[in-house]
Protein backbone atom coordinates (compact mmCIF):
# COMPACT_ATOMS: atom_id res chain seq x y z
CA UNK A 1 0.00 0.00 0.00
CA UNK A 2 1.33 3.39 -0.95
CA UNK A 3 2.17 5.56 2.03
CA UNK A 4 0.36 8.91 2.13
CA UNK A 5 2.84 11.75 2.43
CA UNK A 6 1.36 14.19 4.89
CA UNK A 7 3.96 16.91 4.36
CA UNK A 8 3.94 16.76 0.57
CA UNK A 9 6.69 15.60 -1.76
CA UNK A 10 8.10 17.19 -4.91
CA UNK A 11 9.96 15.50 -7.72
CA UNK A 12 12.44 18.04 -9.14
CA UNK A 13 14.59 18.17 -12.21
CA UNK A 14 17.87 20.01 -11.48
CA UNK A 15 20.00 20.97 -14.43
CA UNK A 16 23.10 23.08 -14.81
CA UNK A 17 26.82 22.69 -14.21
CA UNK A 18 26.62 23.38 -10.48
CA UNK A 19 24.04 20.74 -9.64
CA UNK A 20 26.37 18.72 -7.38
CA UNK A 21 27.47 21.90 -5.64
CA UNK A 22 23.84 22.86 -5.13
CA UNK A 23 23.11 19.50 -3.49
CA UNK A 24 26.14 19.90 -1.22
CA UNK A 25 25.17 23.44 -0.20
CA UNK A 26 21.63 22.36 0.57
CA UNK A 27 22.97 19.50 2.66
CA UNK A 28 25.09 21.90 4.69
CA UNK A 29 21.97 23.93 5.37
CA UNK A 30 20.03 20.84 6.50
CA UNK A 31 18.00 20.50 3.34
CA UNK A 32 18.16 16.88 2.31
CA UNK A 33 17.24 15.32 -0.99
CA UNK A 34 16.18 11.73 -1.55
CA UNK A 35 16.49 9.35 -4.48
CA UNK A 36 19.03 11.43 -6.38
CA UNK A 37 19.71 9.96 -9.80
CA UNK A 38 21.44 11.30 -12.82
CA UNK A 39 19.37 11.40 -15.96
CA UNK A 40 21.38 12.58 -19.00
CA UNK A 41 22.37 16.16 -18.10
CA UNK A 42 20.17 16.66 -15.12
CA UNK A 43 19.38 15.24 -11.71
CA UNK A 44 16.05 13.94 -10.63
CA UNK A 45 15.59 14.43 -6.89
CA UNK A 46 12.82 14.23 -4.35
CA UNK A 47 12.37 16.85 -1.64
CA UNK A 48 9.84 17.66 1.04
CA UNK A 49 7.45 20.46 0.07
CA UNK A 50 8.39 22.52 3.12
CA UNK A 51 12.12 22.38 2.23
CA UNK A 52 11.45 23.44 -1.33
CA UNK A 53 10.59 26.97 -0.21
CA UNK A 54 14.08 27.35 1.35
CA UNK A 55 15.91 26.64 -1.92
CA UNK A 56 15.52 30.06 -3.54
CA UNK A 57 18.78 31.70 -2.50
CA UNK A 58 20.87 28.59 -3.19
CA UNK A 59 19.42 28.34 -6.70
CA UNK A 60 20.58 31.89 -7.37
CA UNK A 61 24.02 31.21 -5.96
CA UNK A 62 24.68 28.09 -8.03
CA UNK A 63 22.85 29.29 -11.16
CA UNK A 64 21.06 26.05 -11.76
CA UNK A 65 17.60 25.50 -13.20
CA UNK A 66 14.89 23.71 -11.34
CA UNK A 67 11.73 22.26 -12.81
CA UNK A 68 8.97 20.65 -10.78
CA UNK A 69 8.05 17.34 -12.38
CA UNK A 70 5.50 16.01 -9.95
CA UNK A 71 3.73 17.01 -6.75
CA UNK A 72 2.27 14.49 -4.40
CA UNK A 73 1.04 14.29 -0.81
CA UNK A 74 -1.75 15.72 1.30
CA UNK A 75 -1.08 19.48 0.90
CA UNK A 76 -1.26 19.27 -2.90
CA UNK A 77 -4.27 16.99 -2.79
CA UNK A 78 -6.02 19.43 -0.48
CA UNK A 79 -5.24 22.33 -2.79
CA UNK A 80 -6.67 20.41 -5.73
CA UNK A 81 -9.82 19.52 -3.81
CA UNK A 82 -10.32 23.04 -2.50
CA UNK A 83 -12.74 23.92 -5.30
CA UNK A 84 -14.85 20.85 -4.66
CA UNK A 85 -16.68 22.33 -1.69
CA UNK A 86 -19.42 19.71 -1.50
CA UNK A 87 -16.84 16.93 -1.32
CA UNK A 88 -14.92 18.65 1.46
CA UNK A 89 -18.12 19.49 3.32
CA UNK A 90 -19.09 15.83 2.97
CA UNK A 91 -15.82 14.68 4.48
CA UNK A 92 -16.18 17.24 7.25
CA UNK A 93 -19.73 16.11 7.98
CA UNK A 94 -18.68 12.48 7.90
CA UNK A 95 -15.99 13.13 10.50
CA UNK A 96 -18.38 15.24 12.54
CA UNK A 97 -21.09 12.58 12.53
CA UNK A 98 -18.67 9.81 13.35
CA UNK A 99 -17.39 11.79 16.32
CA UNK A 100 -20.88 12.90 17.32
CA UNK A 101 -22.51 9.49 17.03
CA UNK A 102 -19.68 7.75 18.83
CA UNK A 103 -20.82 9.56 21.96
CA UNK A 104 -23.93 7.40 22.11
CA UNK A 105 -24.62 3.79 22.94
CA UNK A 106 -25.87 1.94 19.89
CA UNK A 107 -25.58 -1.65 20.96
CA UNK A 108 -26.44 -3.31 24.25
CA UNK A 109 -25.19 -6.85 24.78
CA UNK A 110 -26.31 -8.92 27.73
CA UNK A 111 -24.48 -12.16 28.49
CA UNK A 112 -25.03 -14.90 31.02
CA UNK A 113 -28.75 -14.37 31.65
CA UNK A 114 -30.87 -17.51 31.76
CA UNK A 115 -33.74 -16.78 34.07
CA UNK A 116 -34.21 -13.08 33.37
CA UNK A 117 -34.95 -12.53 29.71
CA UNK A 118 -33.06 -9.96 27.69
CA UNK A 119 -36.30 -8.01 27.24
CA UNK A 120 -36.78 -7.80 31.02
CA UNK A 121 -33.27 -6.49 31.53
CA UNK A 122 -33.55 -4.06 28.60
CA UNK A 123 -36.85 -2.84 30.03
CA UNK A 124 -35.11 -2.19 33.34
CA UNK A 125 -32.21 -0.43 31.64
CA UNK A 126 -34.74 1.74 29.81
CA UNK A 127 -36.21 2.87 33.12
CA UNK A 128 -32.67 3.72 34.20
CA UNK A 129 -32.29 5.91 31.11
CA UNK A 130 -30.03 3.49 29.27
CA UNK A 131 -31.13 2.40 25.83
CA UNK A 132 -29.80 2.28 22.35
CA UNK A 133 -29.24 5.95 21.60
CA UNK A 134 -28.50 7.08 25.16
CA UNK A 135 -25.39 9.18 25.79
CA UNK A 136 -22.51 6.88 26.68
CA UNK A 137 -21.07 9.43 29.12
CA UNK A 138 -24.20 9.23 31.26
CA UNK A 139 -23.66 5.56 32.03
CA UNK A 140 -22.30 5.21 35.54
CA UNK A 141 -21.06 1.65 35.39
CA UNK A 142 -20.71 1.08 39.12
CA UNK A 143 -24.08 2.66 39.88
CA UNK A 144 -25.74 0.55 37.19
CA UNK A 145 -24.18 -2.63 38.56
CA UNK A 146 -25.55 -1.78 42.00
CA UNK A 147 -29.01 -1.04 40.60
CA UNK A 148 -29.14 -4.32 38.68
CA UNK A 149 -28.12 -6.33 41.73
CA UNK A 150 -30.63 -4.46 43.87
CA UNK A 151 -33.54 -4.97 41.49
CA UNK A 152 -32.88 -8.54 40.43
CA UNK A 153 -32.47 -10.84 43.43
CA UNK A 154 -31.50 -13.75 41.21
CA UNK A 155 -28.45 -11.94 39.83
CA UNK A 156 -25.53 -12.55 42.12
CA UNK A 157 -22.79 -10.93 40.03
CA UNK A 158 -22.88 -8.27 37.34
CA UNK A 159 -20.29 -6.43 35.31
CA UNK A 160 -21.07 -3.39 33.17
CA UNK A 161 -18.61 -2.03 30.66
CA UNK A 162 -18.82 0.53 27.89
CA UNK A 163 -16.54 -0.07 24.94
CA UNK A 164 -16.97 2.62 22.34
CA UNK A 165 -20.64 2.58 21.44
CA UNK A 166 -21.29 -0.84 22.90
CA UNK A 167 -22.59 -1.48 26.40
CA UNK A 168 -21.81 -4.98 27.62
CA UNK A 169 -23.53 -6.40 30.66
CA UNK A 170 -22.29 -9.74 31.95
CA UNK A 171 -24.40 -11.32 34.64
CA UNK A 172 -24.26 -14.45 36.74
CA UNK A 173 -27.52 -15.74 38.08
CA UNK A 174 -28.26 -17.75 41.16
CA UNK A 175 -28.93 -21.39 40.29
CA UNK A 176 -32.07 -21.58 42.43
CA UNK A 177 -35.28 -20.02 41.17
CA UNK A 178 -35.13 -16.51 42.59
CA UNK A 179 -38.81 -15.89 42.13
CA UNK A 180 -39.97 -18.96 43.99
CA UNK A 181 -42.18 -17.62 46.71
CA UNK A 182 -41.32 -18.70 50.14
CA UNK A 183 -44.58 -19.73 51.73
CA UNK A 184 -44.76 -18.88 55.37
CA UNK A 185 -48.49 -18.85 56.15
CA UNK A 186 -49.99 -22.25 57.09
CA UNK A 187 -51.91 -23.93 54.27
CA UNK A 188 -53.82 -27.12 53.55
CA UNK A 189 -53.60 -29.22 50.45
CA UNK A 190 -57.00 -29.84 48.85
CA UNK A 191 -58.09 -31.84 45.82
CA UNK A 192 -58.75 -29.82 42.69
CA UNK A 193 -60.61 -32.65 40.91
CA UNK A 194 -62.73 -35.68 41.76
CA UNK A 195 -60.88 -38.98 41.71
CA UNK A 196 -59.16 -41.76 43.58
CA UNK A 197 -55.94 -41.17 45.47
CA UNK A 198 -53.09 -43.10 43.88
CA UNK A 199 -50.20 -42.17 46.14
CA UNK A 200 -49.43 -39.82 49.01
CA UNK A 201 -45.99 -38.64 50.05
CA UNK A 202 -46.15 -36.05 52.81
CA UNK A 203 -43.21 -33.86 53.66
CA UNK A 204 -44.98 -31.48 55.96
CA UNK A 205 -48.46 -31.62 57.52
CA UNK A 206 -50.84 -34.45 58.36
CA UNK A 207 -52.28 -36.68 55.64
CA UNK A 208 -56.06 -37.06 55.79
CA UNK A 209 -56.31 -39.47 52.85
CA UNK A 210 -54.52 -42.65 51.92
CA UNK A 211 -54.05 -44.43 48.60
CA UNK A 212 -57.32 -45.87 47.33
CA UNK A 213 -59.52 -43.20 48.94
CA UNK A 214 -62.07 -41.55 46.76
CA UNK A 215 -61.94 -37.75 46.92
CA UNK A 216 -64.03 -34.92 45.58
CA UNK A 217 -62.82 -31.51 44.45
CA UNK A 218 -62.28 -29.33 47.51
CA UNK A 219 -61.63 -32.18 49.94
CA UNK A 220 -58.69 -31.65 52.25
CA UNK A 221 -55.94 -34.14 51.43
CA UNK A 222 -53.19 -32.97 53.76
CA UNK A 223 -53.98 -30.67 56.62
CA UNK A 224 -51.63 -28.08 58.01
CA UNK A 225 -52.59 -29.05 61.52
CA UNK A 226 -49.97 -31.19 63.23
CA UNK A 227 -50.53 -32.58 66.69
CA UNK A 228 -47.46 -33.05 68.86
CA UNK A 229 -47.67 -35.92 71.26
CA UNK A 230 -45.66 -36.93 74.28
CA UNK A 231 -44.23 -40.33 75.08
CA UNK A 232 -47.66 -41.61 76.15
CA UNK A 233 -49.14 -40.60 72.80
CA UNK A 234 -51.12 -37.81 74.40
CA UNK A 235 -51.62 -34.64 72.48
CA UNK A 236 -49.68 -31.88 74.15
CA UNK A 237 -49.91 -29.10 71.62
CA UNK A 238 -51.04 -28.30 68.08
CA UNK A 239 -49.08 -26.42 65.47
CA UNK A 240 -50.06 -25.25 62.01
CA UNK A 241 -47.51 -25.73 59.28
CA UNK A 242 -47.20 -25.23 55.56
CA UNK A 243 -48.52 -28.53 54.19
CA UNK A 244 -46.25 -29.99 51.56
CA UNK A 245 -46.80 -33.33 49.83
CA UNK A 246 -46.67 -35.20 46.53
CA UNK A 247 -50.14 -36.54 45.85
CA UNK A 248 -51.22 -38.32 42.72
CA UNK A 249 -54.93 -38.71 42.00
CA UNK A 250 -56.49 -40.89 39.36
CA UNK A 251 -58.96 -38.65 37.56
CA UNK A 252 -61.40 -39.01 34.73
CA UNK A 253 -61.77 -35.96 32.50
CA UNK A 254 -64.35 -35.32 29.84
CA UNK A 255 -62.98 -34.45 26.41
CA UNK A 256 -65.09 -32.83 23.74
CA UNK A 257 -64.03 -31.25 20.48
CA UNK A 258 -66.15 -30.16 17.55
CA UNK A 259 -65.24 -28.90 14.07
CA UNK A 260 -67.83 -27.63 11.57
CA UNK A 261 -67.57 -29.13 8.11
CA UNK A 262 -67.89 -25.79 6.30
CA UNK A 263 -65.29 -23.11 6.96
CA UNK A 264 -63.90 -19.96 5.45
CA UNK A 265 -60.40 -20.09 4.07
CA UNK A 266 -58.16 -17.04 3.71
CA UNK A 267 -56.87 -16.99 0.19
CA UNK A 268 -54.16 -14.41 -0.31
CA UNK A 269 -54.54 -12.54 -3.57
CA UNK A 270 -50.83 -11.78 -3.73
CA UNK A 271 -51.43 -8.01 -3.48
CA UNK A 272 -49.08 -6.61 -0.88
CA UNK A 273 -48.77 -2.97 0.10
CA UNK A 274 -45.85 -1.77 2.11
CA UNK A 275 -45.66 1.29 4.28
CA UNK A 276 -42.55 2.67 5.88
CA UNK A 277 -42.64 3.48 9.53
CA UNK A 278 -40.21 4.99 11.94
CA UNK A 279 -40.24 5.56 15.66
CA UNK A 280 -38.14 8.28 17.25
CA UNK A 281 -38.29 7.98 21.01
CA UNK A 282 -41.97 7.29 21.70
CA UNK A 283 -43.33 8.98 18.59
CA UNK A 284 -44.31 7.05 15.50
CA UNK A 285 -43.78 8.57 12.09
CA UNK A 286 -45.69 6.80 9.38
CA UNK A 287 -45.68 7.43 5.72
CA UNK A 288 -49.18 8.52 4.74
CA UNK A 289 -48.48 7.97 1.06
CA UNK A 290 -50.51 5.13 -0.36
CA UNK A 291 -53.04 4.32 2.37
CA UNK A 292 -54.22 0.74 2.28
CA UNK A 293 -57.55 0.36 0.48
CA UNK A 294 -57.84 -3.42 0.72
CA UNK A 295 -61.12 -4.68 2.13
CA UNK A 296 -59.64 -7.64 3.97
CA UNK A 297 -56.00 -7.78 4.83
CA UNK A 298 -53.41 -9.04 7.29
CA UNK A 299 -50.91 -6.63 8.73
CA UNK A 300 -47.32 -7.72 9.23
CA UNK A 301 -44.90 -5.32 10.91
CA UNK A 302 -41.25 -5.94 10.32
CA UNK A 303 -38.80 -3.85 12.33
CA UNK A 304 -35.26 -3.67 11.06
CA UNK A 305 -33.92 -3.10 14.57
CA UNK A 306 -36.45 -4.27 17.15
CA UNK A 307 -35.96 -3.50 20.81
CA UNK A 308 -35.59 -0.46 22.97
CA UNK A 309 -33.84 1.76 20.52
CA UNK A 310 -34.01 5.51 20.18
CA UNK A 311 -34.62 5.13 16.48
CA UNK A 312 -36.62 2.21 15.22
CA UNK A 313 -37.54 1.81 11.59
CA UNK A 314 -39.18 -0.84 9.53
CA UNK A 315 -42.04 -1.72 7.21
CA UNK A 316 -45.70 -2.51 7.64
CA UNK A 317 -46.99 -4.94 5.05
CA UNK A 318 -50.67 -5.23 4.16
CA UNK A 319 -51.44 -8.58 2.59
CA UNK A 320 -54.82 -8.72 0.89
CA UNK A 321 -56.94 -11.84 1.14
CA UNK A 322 -60.42 -13.01 0.27
CA UNK A 323 -62.56 -15.44 2.23
CA UNK A 324 -63.55 -18.55 0.34
CA UNK A 325 -66.23 -20.97 1.59
CA UNK A 326 -64.87 -24.51 1.76
CA UNK A 327 -65.88 -27.87 3.19
CA UNK A 328 -63.67 -30.36 4.97
CA UNK A 329 -63.75 -33.89 3.66
CA UNK A 330 -64.38 -36.75 6.11
CA UNK A 331 -60.70 -37.60 6.06
CA UNK A 332 -59.68 -34.02 6.77
CA UNK A 333 -62.15 -33.75 9.66
CA UNK A 334 -60.84 -36.99 11.12
CA UNK A 335 -57.26 -35.83 10.82
CA UNK A 336 -58.00 -32.43 12.39
CA UNK A 337 -59.87 -33.94 15.34
CA UNK A 338 -57.12 -36.51 15.79
CA UNK A 339 -54.47 -33.76 15.69
CA UNK A 340 -56.33 -31.68 18.28
CA UNK A 341 -56.58 -34.70 20.57
CA UNK A 342 -52.88 -35.48 20.23
CA UNK A 343 -52.03 -31.85 21.03
CA UNK A 344 -54.31 -31.92 24.06
CA UNK A 345 -52.70 -35.10 25.36
CA UNK A 346 -49.20 -33.71 24.72
CA UNK A 347 -50.04 -30.63 26.76
CA UNK A 348 -51.30 -32.82 29.61
CA UNK A 349 -48.11 -34.88 29.52
CA UNK A 350 -46.02 -31.71 29.60
CA UNK A 351 -47.73 -30.91 32.91
CA UNK A 352 -46.64 -34.23 34.47
CA UNK A 353 -49.99 -35.88 33.81
CA UNK A 354 -49.77 -39.57 32.99
CA UNK A 355 -52.54 -40.80 30.64
CA UNK A 356 -53.66 -44.32 31.52
CA UNK A 357 -56.76 -44.63 29.38
CA UNK A 358 -58.07 -42.72 26.42
CA UNK A 359 -61.61 -43.54 25.31
CA UNK A 360 -62.24 -40.63 22.98
CA UNK A 361 -64.26 -41.52 19.89
CA UNK A 362 -64.39 -39.51 16.69
CA UNK A 363 -67.70 -39.22 14.90
CA UNK A 364 -68.13 -37.44 11.56
CA UNK A 365 -71.55 -36.59 10.18
CA UNK A 366 -72.87 -34.37 7.41
CA UNK A 367 -72.45 -31.04 9.21
CA UNK A 368 -69.60 -31.52 11.63
CA UNK A 369 -67.03 -33.80 13.19
CA UNK A 370 -67.07 -34.50 16.90
CA UNK A 371 -64.51 -36.06 19.20
CA UNK A 372 -65.85 -36.96 22.64
CA UNK A 373 -65.03 -39.33 25.43
CA UNK A 374 -63.09 -39.54 28.65
CA UNK A 375 -59.45 -39.50 29.51
CA UNK A 376 -58.30 -41.35 32.59
CA UNK A 377 -55.05 -40.06 34.01
CA UNK A 378 -52.78 -39.90 37.02
CA UNK A 379 -52.21 -36.29 37.91
CA UNK A 380 -51.19 -34.12 40.86
CA UNK A 381 -54.69 -32.62 41.02
CA UNK A 382 -54.12 -30.50 44.09
CA UNK A 383 -54.51 -26.92 45.13
CA UNK A 384 -53.93 -25.02 48.32
CA UNK A 385 -56.32 -23.51 50.85
CA UNK A 386 -55.92 -21.46 53.96
CA UNK A 387 -56.84 -23.53 57.01
CA UNK A 388 -59.44 -22.50 59.56
CA UNK A 389 -57.36 -22.18 62.68
CA UNK A 390 -59.41 -22.88 65.77
CA UNK A 391 -56.64 -23.35 68.26
CA UNK A 392 -53.87 -21.03 69.23
CA UNK A 393 -50.56 -21.67 67.55
CA UNK A 394 -48.28 -22.66 70.31
CA UNK A 395 -45.16 -23.42 68.34
CA UNK A 396 -43.91 -22.30 64.98
CA UNK A 397 -41.74 -25.35 64.54
CA UNK A 398 -42.83 -27.51 61.61
CA UNK A 399 -43.92 -30.99 62.52
CA UNK A 400 -44.03 -33.83 60.04
CA UNK A 401 -45.99 -36.95 59.60
CA UNK A 402 -45.38 -39.24 56.72
CA UNK A 403 -47.61 -41.95 55.36
CA UNK B 1 30.17 7.93 25.78
CA UNK B 2 32.90 6.80 23.38
CA UNK B 3 36.48 6.38 24.62
CA UNK B 4 38.74 9.26 23.39
CA UNK B 5 40.59 7.11 20.86
CA UNK B 6 37.35 5.96 19.16
CA UNK B 7 35.96 9.49 19.22
CA UNK B 8 39.09 10.72 17.50
CA UNK B 9 38.78 7.92 14.91
CA UNK B 10 35.17 8.82 14.17
CA UNK B 11 36.09 12.46 13.67
CA UNK B 12 39.06 11.83 11.40
CA UNK B 13 38.03 8.88 9.26
CA UNK B 14 35.11 7.85 7.12
CA UNK B 15 33.49 4.45 7.46
CA UNK B 16 32.53 2.69 4.27
CA UNK B 17 30.09 -0.20 4.45
CA UNK B 18 29.16 -2.22 1.40
CA UNK B 19 26.27 -4.69 1.25
CA UNK B 20 26.86 -7.06 -1.63
CA UNK B 21 26.99 -5.17 -4.88
CA UNK B 22 23.76 -3.25 -4.40
CA UNK B 23 24.23 -0.86 -1.50
CA UNK B 24 26.99 1.30 -0.16
CA UNK B 25 26.99 3.41 3.02
CA UNK B 26 29.52 6.08 3.74
CA UNK B 27 29.62 7.67 7.15
CA UNK B 28 31.42 10.97 7.72
CA UNK B 29 31.49 12.02 4.11
CA UNK B 30 32.28 15.58 3.07
CA UNK B 31 30.56 16.20 -0.24
CA UNK B 32 29.45 14.85 -3.58
CA UNK B 33 32.00 15.63 -6.27
CA UNK B 34 30.28 14.03 -9.19
CA UNK B 35 27.28 11.84 -9.90
CA UNK B 36 26.37 10.21 -13.18
CA UNK B 37 24.47 7.07 -13.98
CA UNK B 38 27.67 4.99 -14.09
CA UNK B 39 30.05 6.84 -11.83
CA UNK B 40 29.98 8.64 -8.51
CA UNK B 41 32.77 10.48 -6.72
CA UNK B 42 32.34 11.20 -3.04
CA UNK B 43 34.78 13.20 -0.95
CA UNK B 44 35.34 11.48 2.36
CA UNK B 45 37.45 12.67 5.32
CA UNK B 46 40.85 11.66 3.98
CA UNK B 47 40.14 10.22 0.56
CA UNK B 48 38.04 10.41 -2.53
CA UNK B 49 35.82 7.41 -3.11
CA UNK B 50 35.20 6.64 -6.73
CA UNK B 51 32.38 4.22 -7.41
CA UNK B 52 31.77 2.71 -10.81
CA UNK B 53 28.65 0.80 -11.66
CA UNK B 54 25.26 0.96 -13.31
CA UNK B 55 22.10 2.93 -12.45
CA UNK B 56 23.73 4.59 -9.47
CA UNK B 57 21.31 6.46 -7.24
CA UNK B 58 21.71 8.30 -3.97
CA UNK B 59 18.83 6.91 -1.98
CA UNK B 60 19.26 9.37 0.84
CA UNK B 61 21.81 11.67 2.35
CA UNK B 62 22.04 13.76 5.47
CA UNK B 63 24.68 15.78 7.25
CA UNK B 64 27.09 12.85 7.78
CA UNK B 65 25.84 9.80 5.90
CA UNK B 66 25.07 8.87 2.37
CA UNK B 67 23.58 5.71 0.90
CA UNK B 68 24.18 4.72 -2.69
CA UNK B 69 22.20 2.09 -4.50
CA UNK B 70 22.59 0.45 -7.86
CA UNK B 71 24.80 -2.17 -9.42
CA UNK B 72 28.29 -1.49 -7.99
CA UNK B 73 31.16 -2.80 -10.08
CA UNK B 74 34.18 -1.21 -8.41
CA UNK B 75 35.21 1.11 -5.61
CA UNK B 76 38.43 3.03 -5.79
CA UNK B 77 40.01 5.17 -3.10
CA UNK B 78 42.25 7.98 -4.27
CA UNK B 79 44.11 10.85 -2.67
CA UNK B 80 44.71 8.92 0.54
CA UNK B 81 46.53 10.90 3.19
CA UNK B 82 48.86 8.91 5.42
Amino acid sequence: MKKVNLKGLLLLDISGPGAERFINICRHHNIYFKNIRCDKNSFKVEINATDFLKLKEYIKATKIKIRILRKEGLPFWYKKQKKRYAFLVGIGMFIFFILFLSRFIWNIEINGNMYYSEETLLEFLYTEGIYSGAIAGNVNEEELETQIRRNFDGIIWVSVSVNGTKLTIDVKENDTNPLAEKQEEPRDIVASKDGVVKSVLVRSGTAIVKPGDEVKAGDILVTSKVACTNESAEEVKVVYVVADADIVIETVSEYKDEIQRNYQLKEYTGNVMEQQLMRIGDKFLESTIGKCDFKLYDVVVDYANPGKNALVYGYRYYREYVLVDKNYSNKELNELLQENLVNYISKLQENSIQIIENSVKIDVNGLKGTASGTIRAYEPAITYATPIITEEITDETEGTKTE
Amino acid sequence: MCPPIIEQFIENYSIITIHGTKELYIENFISIIMLTENQAKIRAKKEIIEICGEALTIEYLNKDDIKLCGMINSIKLTGVET
